[in-house]
């Protein structure tokens, strides 16, 4: 078990190297993405910022502790992107039949889609979340403690596995539909919004939403008000930092039962 | 202990039929028109280790279908699978490790990356040692002429050396059996006989099991001693090609050159299991039952008796055979 574990991480290790080479292959089109990405999410900073400091903080959120929120997220986000290149794209795996070669290694499947192709784009998400957080947690009065760090590190694995399964089940709807980019991309946009503000902004039952359907409050907000002292509307028993890992478990659980459900289904395609 | 066995194996699978224009692609979102394609239908077969058999039909026969299920790509509907004594489904892990397969259609290979790369990526995922790995890719390379290729990216390799690269691909953790879907699709006549090379020298050296998916009939010609025809998803035969060949074609052509200004050529032969089809000039045509007489005993018994200059053995087209094969199973 251990051994097979092990192996798994190394053929992941080599993974990433090829992808990293590969993403070099082509330095341009990287770093036009990666310069549009660092664009983007700058601009994002500095409109909150404009917007918070001009008029009132966002449902008593300042501007730095909002920095903290949505670099907790966008790190998470961040792992996510590196690791979930392919799960966004299951409808194609399905349609042009490319399980196939996946399903000839002698390889845990789920474990090897996920791998097979590293996004070093991902990087860029979660080094410019790592900057808006050490930003907010800097200017917002966290404590630098070492069960703090843990926590955060643990946060960031659940909210890394809620955001992973969530566009996993979500993409996984092709093995019935043969088509969910659609609902992926619109997942996507659902998860940026979702996570970006405090969920006290939204009304009540848009809370309960993002809180027991789509539990996208666990990522960044509910961790962010424990970090940081501030109302969450809800109470909930125990640390948040162990919420977070324990709703990305159970929805892991559930999206790889859907996956192998889907995979079963799978037809191939025509040679 | 059989490599591949198949029982009663029946893939069906369900398809929507789409309608035409747009009036139709409204009414199948309501209604959408189901239907059931069995694309694979009681398949029976068992294949003992270190045979190369070829695995031929016409498109759409079931044959890639097939091979899925072998490599536990696809669930059969009914019926048992099992490729080494175990199913691919229920131990897909363990089964692959013993497989290699090349999808002649479908590369495996790293598009951006040098070729030696993607070797490096099956040393890993194999858990292929490095003594293993050193051997394996210098003979594969010495075999399949791929040396010089290593350090190439494989999106500037020319389609031969990219199938030859394929090759060594499947074989590098030295799997006991390999299924080849088309692999010789698009060659030109060098690398095709390259492949062949190849294919038979695993065969024979390390005995490894060979299921070979085909148009080519060429390819079967020189490589497969057994040969299993599917159509419309059944087998429709199997057996040593020799044999296959004999029941379609009982016949072979015997072409006679006499010496010329010596009267009709061979005039009044008569015999109880030969016929002459067509005279033109000094050359005969015969017709002859290979299993009632030999063409040696044939060609002797003409010597004999007429001025004979010269003589040659005319074997069936195995591509007329196929089609016969195909058409007759249509027919019934």
């Amino acid at each position: 078990m251990i051994a097979d574990v092990r192996h798994h991480l190394s053929v992941a290790a080599l993974y990433g190297r090829l992808s990293m080479q590969r993403a070099l292959e082509y330095p341009f089109s990287l770093l036009s993405i990666c310069l549009g990405l660092g664009f983007n999410y700058v601009w994002i900073g500095v409109a909150l910022k404009v917007l918070v400091d001009r008029f009132q903080p966002l449902s008593g959120w300042t501007f730095s502790q909002l920095a903290f929120l949505y670099g907790l997220s966008l790190m998470s986000r961040g792992v996510m992107s590196i690791l979930s290149f392919q799960s966004r794209q299951i409808d194609r795996f399905v349609t042009r039949g490319e399980f196939d070669l996946m399903l000839l290694r002698p390889l845990e499947i789920t474990f090897h889609f996920s791998c097979n192709r590293i996004n070093v784009v991902g990087l860029v998400h979660l080094g410019i979340g790592t900057g808006y957080f050490l930003y907010g947690a800097r200017l917002s009065g966290f404590v630098w403690t070492p069960l703090h760090v843990a926590e955060v590190l643990l946060v960031i694995a659940g909210g890394t596995l809620i955001y992973w399964s969530y566009l996993t089940l979500i993409s996984s709807i092709a093995f019935w539909t043969m088509r969910s980019q659609p609902l992926v991309d619109a997942s996507m946009e659902l998860m940026a919004r979702g996570t970006f503000y405090p969920l006290t902004v939204y009304p009540w039952h848009l809370q309960a939403l993002l809180t027991f359907v789509l539990p996208l409050g666990f990522i960044g907000f509910y961790p962010a008000c424990d970090f940081l002292g501030q109302s969450a509307n809800t109470s909930l028993p125990l640390d948040v930092a162990l919420w977070t890992p324990a709703v990305g478990i159970a929805m892991l659980v559930l999206a790889l039962t859907v996956f192998a459900a889907g995979l079963r289904r799978y037809e191939s395609a025509g040679s | 202990m059989a490599h591949i066995e198949l029982e009663k194996v029946c893939k069906t699978f369900h398809v929507t039929r789409k309608q035409k224009g747009l009036a139709g692609a409204v009414k199948g979102l309501f209604r959408p028109d189901q239907r059931e394609v069995h694309a694979v239908r009681d398949v029976s077969f068992a294949i003992e280790p270190g045979e190369l058999v070829g695995f031929i039909g016409p498109n759409g026969a079931g044959k890639s279908t097939t091979i899925k299920m072998l490599s536990g790509i696809l669930y059969p509907t009914s019926g048992r699978v099992s490729v080494v004594g175990l199913s691919p489904q229920e131990k897909r892990r363990a089964v692959v490790q013993r497989i290699g397969a090349v999808f002649g259609q479908r590369s495996q290979l790293n598009w951006d990356l040098r070729l030696g790369e993607s070797y490096e990526l099956f040393k890993r995922i194999y858990r292929i040692a490095d003594d293993d790995f050193e051997r394996s890719l210098s003979e594969l390379c010495e075999v399949l002429g791929i040396g010089d290729l290593l350090d190439t990216p494989v999106r500037q390799m020319s389609l031969g050396q990219r199938m030859r690269g394929e090759l060594a691909g499947a074989m590098l953790h030295e799997p006991d059996i390999l299924f080849l879907d088309e692999p010789t699709i698009g060659m030109d006549i060098e690398v095709k006989a390259a492949i062949r090379a190849f294919i038979r020298d695993i065969n024979q050296r390390r005995n490894t099991t060979v299921l070979l998916t085909t148009h080519d009939l060429d390819d079967v010609e020189e490589l497969c001693e057994r040969l299993i025809i599917i159509n419309q998803g059944r087998i429709i035969e199997d057996g040593p090609l020799a044999a296959l060949i004999d029941s379609i074609t009982p016949h072979r052509y015997l072409i006679v050159e006499c010496d010329p200004g010596t009267g009709e050529p061979l005039a009044g032969f008569a015999h109880a299991h030969a016929e002459i089809l067509e005279r033109r000039d000094s050359v005969v045509r015969i017709r002859f039952a290979r299993s009632q007489v030999s063409a040696s005993a044939l060609i002797s018994e003409l010597s004999a008796r007429y001025p004979v200059r010269d003589v040659s053995v005319q074997e069936p087209d195995i591509e007329d055979v196929i089609r016969t094969v195909y058409g007759r199973d249509v027919e019934s």
